[in-house]
């Protein structure tokens, strides 16, 4: 495409001008109405369809957990190669914790698609728990798919209402400085039952031992001694982190 | 999950021929109260599995002695019908009716030329200088003081146990007086056309998959039912060897072409599978 100058007579090639339309579709379909409405037939950068997985209806902007894709390469390789993804949300439990989630950009029922956010920047309804929290993340356990605020965590706030309690906040979704993604966390737990060998049942305060515990979780300690095992009701810094698993015997 | 690795040293008093390994495997689940670790060099086998019983027992005369983790003069000591722990003097010692680490007295150990026999006086005991190193393994208990010079007894090791001979991964047959085989890790199998079969760890639908191979409308198939290209249906793999087979399907009028698989047990494989857990910041040793 060549420009002209002022007072030369324009000539439009078809291509030129369909150029032109293509431009402006994509900028059309880029732009997202308040009702989450607007993508017809192609997907942004960073957003994705979701389906919901749970047995009840999730509202806009509530964070899912990304548990899987509807379509895998051994199911069907040219569906998954050839069109967009579709992954399966799930609410954040205790056992995803460190899990890719997204923002849900509309209402999406039980078992239906719908778009939602995993990279950019997106508001959010979010539960803000302490108002020097710079980071956000679904909370383990919430039905609702409830984002609150955290020390450290995957989507950084770019902005938030002052206070605490429910706010608008902008988060910035899966870019640099989001946080430690959870697998460095330095937490309180408190040991309510087990022993050294088979590990210990602890609760989790991730905000502090005044905060409340959020779950519970299995801690093992890097020194076994096995002739003493620690009391239950005893605090220990845990650190999460991933530990390799296999098969027994079970059938 | 079935068992996941814990990078903990096992923090044990001394034992004789006997190094704690650096890590262990947890059961969990099914394998709960299991324990698969590494004892290279060991009598008791390279790779062996437990329940609860980390370290070997002692019998005397088939009086059984549990191990105790505590410190006796540097040593673990095992306690049951009596006590076995290392003394400065003695060196390992059994004892009845007193405590781990009790230092007996011996006195007057003399020869009667009349009897040709060695007497003494002082506590009930029995020595010896080292332990029993491997099942089988017999040492003797030798009296002393008041016991001087009767009849000794046998001290001998146990460990029921399970061991696998091909590796960290795979059937663990029993030994001792433990029945059944138990396994550590994820069977792989391998297909007459090169392609490996890896078990999932966990179950979808109350399945496991196996790679390609998965469990879809009612039947075993690698690919899927329908596909253009075909797909194939058998059985699910069995972990216990054997082969099972693969026929190749495809559409009615389908022109795709594809021969049979052939899919067997090859080996048990760690896989790529991981577990949330917390390490604990503390450490506890004596």
């Amino acid at each position: 495409m060549e420009k002209v100058r002022s007072g030369e007579a324009v000539n439009i090639k078809a291509s030129t001008w369909n150029a032109f339309v293509d431009a402006a579709n994509f900028v059309k379909e880029a732009k997202h109405s308040a009702s989450g409405k607007g993508v017809a037939s192609g997907l942004d950068v960073g957003i994705v369809r979701v389906k919901n997985g749970e047995s009840t209806l999730m509202e806009r902007f509530s964070g899912l957990v990304l548990t899987g894709v509807a379509v895998t390469p051994e199911t069907n390789e040219d569906e998954f190669v050839s069109c967009p993804p579709v992954f399966s949300g799930m609410l954040m439990t205790a056992a995803r914790e460190g899990m890719p989630w997204c923002v849900l950009l509309e209402p999406i029922p039980a078992g239906e698609i719908g778009r939602a956010m995993v990279l950019g920047v997106t508001p959010a309804k979010i539960t803000v728990s302490a108002s020097d929290d710079q980071y956000a993340q679904p909370r383990a356990g919430s039905s609702t798919g409830v984002i609150e605020t955290a020390a450290t965590g995957t989507a950084r706030i770019l902005w938030k209402e002052s206070g605490t309690g429910t706010k608008w906040a902008i988060l910035q979704l899966g870019g640099a400085g989001s946080g430690g993604g959870g697998e460095e966390k330095a937490l309180m737990c408190k040991v309510t039952g087990g022993d050294s060998t088979n590990g210990y049942s602890v609760t989790v305060y991730p905000n502090g031992r005044s905060e409340g515990g959020t779950h519970s979780a299995k801690l093992f300690l890097p020194d076994v001694a096995l002739d003493a095992d620690i009391p239950a009701g005893t605090w220990i810094i845990g650190h999460k982190g991933a530990m390799s698993s296999t098969g027994g015997s079970e059938t | 999950m079935s068992f996941s690795y814990v990078p903990g040293e096992f923090r044990i008093p001394k034992i004789p021929n006997f190094n704690p390994p650096d890590g262990v495997w947890v059961g969990s689940g099914t394998d709960s109260g299991y324990f698969a670790f590494r004892l290279p060099y060991s009598y008791w086998g390279d790779n062996i599995m437990v329940r609860n019983d980390l370290c070997f027992s002692l019998k005397v005369n088939g009086s059984t002695l549990s191990p105790v983790y505590t410190p006796v003069n540097g040593y673990m000591h095992w306690s049951g019908g009596g006590h076995l722990y290392y003394t400065q003097t003695y060196g390992w010692v059994y004892m009845t009716g007193m405590f781990p680490g009790y230092e007996p007295l011996e006195e007057n150990v003399k020869y009667d030329r009349d009897k040709g026999v060695y007497t003494g006086e002082g506590d009930a005991f029995y020595t010896c200088w080292g332990l029993p190193s491997y099942e089988g393994d017999e040492v003797e208990l030798r009296g002393r003081g008041s016991l001087y010079g009767k009849e000794p007894k046998t001290l001998t090791a146990s460990w029921n146990r399970w061991i696998c001979e091909t590796g960290e991964f795979g059937r663990y047959e029993p030994q001792g007086s433990v029945t059944g085989t138990r396994y550590l890790g994820l069977p792989r199998f391998r297909g007459s056309n090169n392609e490996y079969f890896v078990r999932s760890l966990e179950k979808t639908n109350g399945r496991f998959t196996y790679g390609r191979i998965r469990y879809q409308g009612g039947k075993w198939v690698i690919g899927s039912i329908g596909a253009d290209s075909g797909w194939h249906e058998g059985d699910e793999p069995d972990r216990d060897g054997g082969s099972v087979s693969f026929r190749f399907c495809k559409n009615e009028g389908s022109e795709a072409k594809g021969s049979d698989i052939t899919v067997t047990l090859q080996d048990f494989v760690k896989g790529d599978e991981t577990g949330k857990a917390y390490l604990g910041e503390v450490a506890i040793w004596r």
